[in-house]
């Protein structure tokens, strides 16, 4: 979006993404151009920095899961080596202890 | 942050985790060698500080996650520790068996994570896109389930009355 020149004069054109195509909207000239360009500018950034604070979000969480995900491993490897060596085994996902054999 | 495991010996716990969680793959099937689950044997025997290794890894964590949420309360973050404790006291903590705490740990973990999941989305709901509000949805779940499989496994092992009873270098660990 930007002020476009035409001959000696500055027009302001907003331009929007339309089904894989760029629509151009006259918008005017002079101090009301100017004024929707500086608030059009605005509107954007706080886009951005809504975006970036999600994604700040989401990498939080990503981080805390991640973390919980090692200490889950952990458990499991732990708990599955204690009951294995201890004479249990998985059958159907459940734990079971082994029957002697004769 | 990706957790590994951490703690008392730095770089050997990882080394010892690693070894252990390998070990135990071979060792988990259907009909495993009876070398590789003797040779699982020895490596908990030799790596004796492991549980408590487990129980530093799930105090990192507990602050990591409350830390997250309440970094500028620290009241609350208390108030949320304390928590913590009284269900872990709850779930029988102090008079467990060491295997048994482990999962304990874990319990108040995963409770830890749904709960604050739970805060997040009640706050997030009032003003989130519908992406926002699917990704918040899709959290809650996974830790709703997080946490029930936590459960699970603490009252599957408690079922199984294990008195699991491991040799430790000099001393005789019942789990």
């Amino acid at each position: 979006m930007a002020m476009e020149s035409r001959g000696t004069r500055r027009y302001y054109y907003r331009k929007r993404r339309v089904g894989g195509k760029v629509k151009s909207q006259y918008l005017g000239n002079g101090y009301a151009a100017h004024l929707m360009q500086l608030l059009d500018e605005q509107e954007r950034q706080e886009a951005q920095e809504k975006r970036q604070a999600w994604q700040a979000v989401v990498d939080a969480e990503k981080e805390l899961d991640a973390m919980l995900d090692g200490f889950t491993e952990v458990v499991n490897a732990y708990t599955g080596a204690v009951l294995l060596v201890n004479g249990f085994h998985t059958h159907r996902r459940q734990w079971r202890k082994r029957r002697d054999r004769v | 942050m990706v957790f590994t495991p951490t703690g008392g010996n730095g770089e050997n716990d990882v080394t010892e985790f690693s070894e252990i969680n390998a070990l135990f793959r071979r060792a988990h099937k259907e009909n495993p060698k009876p070398e590789d689950v003797e040779m699982l044997r020895e490596v908990l025997e030799k790596y004796p500080a492991l549980s408590s290794i487990t129980g530093e890894l799930a105090g990192q964590a507990e602050k990591e996650i409350i830390g997250h949420a309440y970094a500028d309360h620290p009241g609350r973050a208390l108030a949320l520790h304390k928590h913590c404790e009284l269900q872990r006291d709850e779930l029988g903590y102090k008079s467990a068996t060491a295997l048994e705490r482990l999962l304990i740990q874990h319990i108040v973990l995963c409770w830890l994570r749904l709960y604050l999941t739970e805060l997040r989305y009640e706050t997030a709901m009032r003003d989130a896109t519908l992406l926002q509000g699917v990704y918040w949805e899709k959290k809650l779940s996974a830790n709703q389930r997080r946490y029930l499989r936590s459960i699970e496994t603490l009252a599957r092992i408690r079922k199984l009355s294990i008195n699991v009873q491991i040799n430790m270098a000099h001393q005789q660990i019942v789990t």
